[in-house]
């Protein structure tokens, strides 16, 4: 992500869910480190809500100042409390889960028809990790959106023609826990057994497994596919909300993982 | 300088006792020994404002806490760190910031905080000159320390004092002492050496006398006594906290002796049994040394086994060719298992085969003993018919005989010649036996009781209901009852009544004592409160006009009624547990009209204890509602502003009564009640007005005083929920306007046409019944006759076209008629009525009657004896299938019912389904039907049960859709609740209520239609328990689906098995067959037998089914009646009619 000045730039920043004022040396900005003072929001965090609001009103707002319980009806994936707290206060917004009440598995479209059509879908995070096929995920995204409807999406993303897929033929699988380590044991779907080591997951080992790494012009059109267009990528910086990042190596290449809008057809 | 006060004092040892105790202990430190020189520096300089740079476990900072807290000091604390360490004190995890935080929020955080951030972060959030003392004790280096002396300085106030810890360090990179050395020649001080050193610097000009005293000692004997009286207090500090520490840990270890010993008495106790074990097993291994050495053996293979599978381990590669060596062999077991499936299934094929001929035996056998019982029964009426003959035939040979008769013989030949005088002496006669045997008194006395029933009633609004006024006398509130109009309201206020009679009548004197400025009418509808309820409510003076339903019809086909009945502009629903207040209508009224777009508007809520109900509500995305304030303060400002909200409680709620007709009022589907208000709502929004929230009109509400004793109620809201969810799910994704024509509302009137009732036995609901006689009212209102739907209770118009949009059918011609007395002839020139019966519910008193019998279920005999005769004024019966007509003749002949013709009509599909081959189709299986339990239930209990016997045996994912309504009844939602929770953890969707849009979604998308009535059930012990006919199968097939029913009832006629679909015997062959066509979905052969099922199910067209009643109603009543209307699908009309029965 692009920004002037040198890593040497104190970049002083308002987070725009909480206000407060925050500042930090540029070349110090990480995606997932770099938190708030005050409420621990890090340049994701604001990015998703940066995105959130020009989709809904407009315009970048602080939350902390936006009235309570407008009738605008939104659903997220886990989200971090740090803004699903105010999010709660402002919308008709419900945060769901996996693995505990509300639940919502965006593999399973019965699943996704338990919620009616929203006005935004905030879903970050959560592609990497899902079972395949992907396109048919995508368009349970699309479905839980009412037309005209705004996604903020963000997932880790590299810059290349093709998404990396860590087992590109899973199929069955299941995960074994070693005790020092894990293993990945799948059977493809013409009955081959694969036996994959040296996993990566999310959260901490034997968390949330990585299941692939986006290709971003990949992931556009995974979307486009679903029934979304007006996509913006929020590559380029907003320094005043302390969205940056700087280079974030990872094994399959430079990540960009930038937050991406889109609206529902 | 004078310095005797300060050495006094410390001669003293003037100190309080607590400063020598460290408020926090147990954590590593070199402050414990300064304890006590924080407890005297806070009380002697008192800070405004004490801040400290550096504050790790806190052991300083909590001793300066302390000391505020026990002098009772107006201070503000602030401990400024990262809580990550640094170069000195090295980095640390996250437990120590929580444990401090813990250890400081439970006793300093009224005047303290713990600020996560740099120093030089901190710095901006403190003016310049507020802080009185300041401790540095972060990074020790010189250039850090000087950094931040240097950095924090303006913000010291005129008597700040600075405290540095660790002057007296001087290895490593420590640089303090350097610091304090340079500030020496700026600032007086003073420094204490022990626990490596603080310096005190005084940097305010005006610090307290014994601050400037301790500051500029010059004394070395004074300096020293001071040093050595710090530091041996400080000592106790330090022995203290070693104390505390050590007590903790002594703790821990009797804590760990406790758990030891525990477990050493269980492992004494475990010693025992192991003692007594190993004599019992050596009793046995002295018995059996053979098997011992086998043992051995065993073992000696075990460890060998063991070492072979350690190797195994190491070797990654090995294990990944075990892995595929594993694999190939269970798809050799798996080519095995399905060997001996295939060999299964041939035998039970053969089983089928078997059981089918040894059906047919039975069949035969059955009709053999019907025939012997009808004959027998038959010869023993004759036998009786022939006695009672003999008797009259002697009674009449008795009376020919008797002389009187033949006395009378000349009045019997006058009487005949005069007419007159016979009628004359007949009447004569019947007077004087009415009076004899009192029969004139039990009638007047019925009379009078019919006319006092009827006494509310008397200003009829409309035939159909039972309306009445008999509110009012004026003695209540006549100057606010001077805006009452029951001309011309502006307002209609609708109130809907069911036993509580004690809140409808405190609502309606708070609006007859509080409503002005407003012109406005009440209608007060009972909805089949008890007759005492009733007599309470006529007693309520007061104005307001009454409609009496016979039967509860609910809350919101209550308003429905009472909606169609309104004359205001608007209408104003409110619930008769809520109490108005002043100003309520009007400022409603005035919001309502102030914005255009508004289509509905409702008030602030509030609890009778004052507490905030509702400001407006929000539904979420899950379809749950949150009452916006709930339990709050209704006076706070976020509730005292106007907005736009998604929804407001129908307890009161303000709208245009042409929206409310528009929309369709409130849907039947939600019956008994809860979510038909949401629902009301959206139609409105999705009609491209807002729902606003008025926080100027205030409501007193009880909330669900009127549902408290519904039984079930949690399930009912529940079961809504998810209709609601299935409801608008797909609409909201799909938006469209659905208002209707007000003119819908009226009925289209035709002239010259003949009439026909067709009356509705189990009233106006979303059965196949009803869809059959709907289908006919709409075809017969089409080819210009005068229809009525006729019902024993009251129904609203728009319950009557809300039924019609779901079933596709325009029922704007069609009129409704509640017929209140089946004694009575009905004014018709046919008459079509249904039952569950053999013979028909009510009688043929006027024109031509058609019994349409859905299946002659069991009833008691004297039932049956009863109506027999009704029969033979009915032209025909009619059934759905051949099936059912087998069963209806058998049955009829049984009782020796008239001979009625008895003809099939299949019930027609929809029109509207769109005919779709596999394209677009998903590995999704529908069913179709209500959820209900007894009768002829359709059993998704089974077919779940079979859904995951083929999710467990099947690679693909399947998803399995469950689509109907629901039975009102505690045993019906029983039954609900038993199939979501069969469904748990399998791809089961459960769609309540599905509107048309949504059917046909789910049809065009699924690949196979499952069928599950009749299954598990004994045809011949049960027939009503099977399906009668099945139009859903036929729905499924004209969509493209591979329909799959049971080989029994009526889907027979519908499906030709592995032609068009397939019939199976049981849940094993339903898995099979599903699989089978999964795993060859995109097949020729798949594809075939969806294009032959699509052709096959144009038989039950709407335009076979017109052809098929056009042809009995000419056959019955006359060539000329009625022409049936043409229909529009060029397929379906070259579709010949022969396949329908006759």
């Amino acid at each position: 992500m692009k920004l002037s000045g040198g890593p040497n730039r104190l970049v002083e920043y308002h987070c725009n869910i909480c206000g407060c004022p925050n500042s930090e040396q540029a070349g110090r900005f990480h995606r997932e480190i770099t938190v708030c003072m005050s409420c621990g929001s890090n340049p994701r965090f604001r990015g998703i809500v940066h995105a959130l609001c020009c989709g809904i009103f407009n315009k970048p707002q602080i939350l902390g100042d936006v009235p309570s319980n407008l009738p605008v009806t939104g659903l997220g994936f886990s989200d971090s409390e740090i803004y699903a707290r105010s999010l709660h206060r402002i919308f008709a917004y419900q945060n769901t889960y996996l693995h505990q009440q509300p639940m919502l598995d965006i593999t399973s479209s019965i699943s996704c028809e338990q919620y009616l059509p929203v006005d935004f879908v905030i879903c970050t995070e959560v592609f990497e990790h899902i079972a395949p096929p992907l396109q048919r995920s995508f368009n349970n995204l699309r479905s839980l959106l009412r037309p005209g409807g705004v996604l903020v999406f963000s997932v880790p993303t590299i810059e290349a023609r093709e998404t990396v897929e860590h087992f590109p033929d899973y199929h069955r699988a299941s995960l074994i826990d070693l005790g020092d380590t894990h293993i990945l044991v799948n059977r493809t779907s013409d009955g081959h057994v694969q036996v994959f080591h040296d996993l990566l997951f999310h959260g901490g080992a034997g968390e949330v497994l990585e299941m692939r790494v986006f290709s971003q012009e990949r992931l556009l059109q995974h979307l486009e596919s679903a029934g979304f267009t007006d996509m913006v990528v929020y590559s380029d910086s907003v320094p005043e909300i302390g969205y940056y990042w700087g280079d974030l190596p990872h094994r399959s290449g430079n990540l960009l993982g930038y937050v991406i809008a889109a609206r529902a057809a | 300088m004078g310095n005797s006060g300060l050495i006094d004092l410390l001669s003293r040892g003037d100190l309080d006792p607590f400063c020598t105790t460290a408020p926090r202990s147990g954590v590593p430190s070199a402050w414990y020994g300064h304890i006590p020189f924080a407890y005297w520096i806070t009380k002697t300089l008192r800070p405004h404002r004490l801040v400290e740079l550096g504050t790790h476990h806190g052991v300083s900072y909590a001793a300066f806490c302390d000391a505020v807290c026990r002098a009772h000091l107006d201070t503000r604390c602030f401990a400024v760190d990262t809580w990550q360490g640094d170069e000195h004190a090295g980095t640390y995890g996250e437990e120590v910031y929580k444990n401090l935080k813990a250890f400081h929020d439970s006793r300093f955080a009224a005047f303290s905080e713990l600020v996560r951030a740099t120093f030089d972060q901190a710095r901006d959030y403190f003016q310049d000159g507020s802080i009185d003392l300041l401790h540095i004790d972060g990074c020790h280096s010189y250039d850090a320390v000087r950094h931040d002396f240097d950095n924090w300085r303006p913000k010291l106030s005129s008597k700040a004092v600075v405290l540095l810890h660790d002057t007296n360090v001087h290895e490593r990179n420590f640089g303090v002492w350097r610091l304090w050395s340079e500030l020496q020649q700026i600032y007086a001080g003073f420094e204490f050496l022990h626990e490596h050193g603080l310096g005190v610097v005084a940097v305010g000009n005006e610090v307290p006398d014994a601050m400037r005293e301790l500051c500029n000692l010059s004394d070395a004997s004074n300096i020293a006594r001071i040093r050595n009286w710090f530091a041996f207090s400080g000592r106790s500090c330090i022995i203290e906290a070693e104390v505390s520490s050590l007590r903790e840990e002594a703790a821990e270890g009797h804590k760990l002796l406790a758990d030891r010993n525990a477990e050493l008495h269980r492992l004494q106790e475990t010693e025992q049994q192991m003692i007594a074990q190993l004599s019992a097993a050596g009793e046995q291994i002295r018995a059996t040394e053979d098997q011992l050495q086998a043992a051995r053996a065993d073992y000696t293979a075990q460890t060998a086994r063991n070492a072979e599978l350690q190797r195994l381990q190491e070797t990654e590669q090995q294990m990944i060719a075990q892995l595929s060596a594993a694999g190939e062999q269970i798809r050799a077991t798996e080519d095995q298992l399905q060997a001996a499936r295939a060999d299964y299934t041939a035998l039970e094929r053969e089983l089928a085969s078997s059981n089918r001929f040894l059906r047919v035996l039975r069949e035969q056998l059955a009709t053999l003993r019907r025939t012997y019982g009808s004959a027998i029964t038959e010869i023993s009426r004759l036998s009786e018919d022939n006695e009672r003959l003999k008797a009259i035939e002697d009674r009449l040979n008795r009376i020919v005989n008797s002389t009187s008769w033949k006395v009378t013989f000349p009045a019997r030949r006058f009487g005949e010649n005069h007419e007159a005088a016979r009628k004359w002496v007949r009447r004569a006669l019947t007077g004087v036996w009415w009076i004899a045997t009192g029969q004139v008194f039990r009638h007047l006395r019925q009379r009078r009781q019919a006319r006092q029933a009827r006494a509310p009633t008397s200003d009829a609004a409309s035939p159909s209901l039972s309306p009445c006024l008999p509110l009012l006398q004026s003695r209540h509130c006549p100057a606010a009852q001077r805006w009452y109009d029951k001309e011309t309201p502006e307002v209609s206020i609708i109130i809907v009544n069911f036993n509580r009679s004690d809140l409808t009548q405190a609502c309606l004197e708070s609006i007859w004592r509080l409503t002005e400025n407003v012109r406005y009418e009440i209608v007060l509808l009972d909805n089949g409160s008890s007759p005492n309820e009733y007599a309470r409510l006529s007693e309520i003076g007061g104005r307001g006009r009454v409609i009496r339903l016979e039967a509860n019809r609910y809350f919101g086909e209550g308003n429905n009624i009472a909606v169609e009945q309104a004359r205001g502009e608007l209408v104003c629903l409110l619930n008769n547990d809520t109490v108005v207040t002043e100003g309520w209508l009007a400022n409603l009224v005035a919001e309502l009209r102030a914005d255009s777009q508004a289509g509905a508007i409702g008030p602030k809520f509030i609890y009778p204890d004052g507490r905030l109900q509702e400001a407006g509500a929000l539904i979420l995305p899950d379809a749950r509602v949150r009452q916006i304030g709930k339990g709050g303060n209704p006076e706070e400002s976020e509730y005292c502003v106007g907005k736009v909200v998604h929804y407001i409680s129908a307890a009161c709620v303000l709208m245009p009564r042409r929206l409310f007709l528009e929309v369709g009022g409130f849907e039947f589907i939600y019956e008994p009640a809860y979510y038909e208000d949401a629902d009301l709502f959206l139609k409105i929004r999705e009609s491209g007005y807002v729902i606003r929230y008025c926080p100027t009109a205030r409501i007193v509400h009880h909330e669900n005083a009127s549902q408290r004793e519904v039984q079930g109620i949690s399930n009912i809201v529940e079961m809504n929920r998810i209709t609601f969810l299935n409801r608008w799910r797909h609409r909201l994704a799909h938006p469209v306007s659905k208002c209707r024509d007000l003119a819908s509302l009226t009925v289209r009137k035709t002239s010259g046409g003949r009439k026909a009732i067709i009356y509705m036995t189990y009233g106006l609901m979303l059965g196949g019944g009803e869809r059959f006689l709907l289908t006919l009212a709409a075809h017969l209102a089409s080819s210009q006759w005068e229809v009525s739907i006729g019902t024993g209770v009251a129904y609203s118009r728009t319950r009557l076209l809300n039924i019609g949009d779901l079933f596709g059918l325009d029922l704007t011609g069609v009129s409704l008629l509640t017929v209140e007395n089946l004694d009575e002839p009905l004014d018709s020139d046919l008459l079509v009525v249904v039952g569950n019966e053999v013979v028909p519910p009510m009688q043929v008193l006027a024109g031509k009657g058609i019994y349409v019998c859905q299946f002659p279920f069991p009833t008691t005999e004297a039932y049956i004896r009863e109506r027999l005769s009704w029969l033979n004024a009915y032209s025909r019966v009619v059934v759905y299938s051949e099936f059912v007509r087998r069963n209806y003749i058998a049955q009829a002949r049984a009782y020796g019912a008239p001979a009625v013709p008895v003809s099939v009509v299949w019930p027609a599909v929809d029109a509207g389904r769109s005919e779709t081959s596999g394209r677009g189709k998903l590995n999704r299986i529908l069913h179709v039907g209500r959820f209900f339990s007894g009768g002829h239930c359709k059993r998704q209990d089974l077919l779940i049960r079979a859904f995951r016997t083929l999710c467990d045996s099947c690679s693909e994912k399947i998803e399995l859709h469950l689509v109907g309504g629901m039975h009102i009844g505690p045993a019906h939602q029983a039954y609900f609740a038993h199939c979501q929770t069969l469904a748990k953890g399998l791809p089961v969707c459960f769609h309540l209520n599905a509107d048309q849009s949504k059917m046909e979604h789910l049809l065009e998308t699924s690949s196979v239609y499952w069928h599950g009535t009749g299954m598990d059930t004994d045809e011949y012990a049960m027939p009503w328990a099977l399906e009668h006919f099945g139009i859903s199968i036929g729905e499924a097939m004209k969509a493209g689906c591979i329909a799959m029913a049971p080989n029994r009832g009526g889907p027979q006629e519908i499906i030709d098995d592995r032609v068009t679909g397939y019939l199976f015997e049981d849940e094993f062959e339903l898995v099979e067959l599903t699989q089978e066509v999964f795993e060859r979905i995109n097949s020729n052969r798949v594809e075939e037998m969806r294009s032959r099922a699509i052709a096959a199910s144009l038989r039950f067209s709407r335009e076979q089914f017109a052809r098929r009643w056009g042809e009995l109603i000419n056959e019955d009543l006359g060539a000329t009646t009625t022409q049936m209307p043409v229909m529009v699908n060029s397929r379906a009309s070259e579709v010949k009619s022969e396949g329908q029965p006759a």
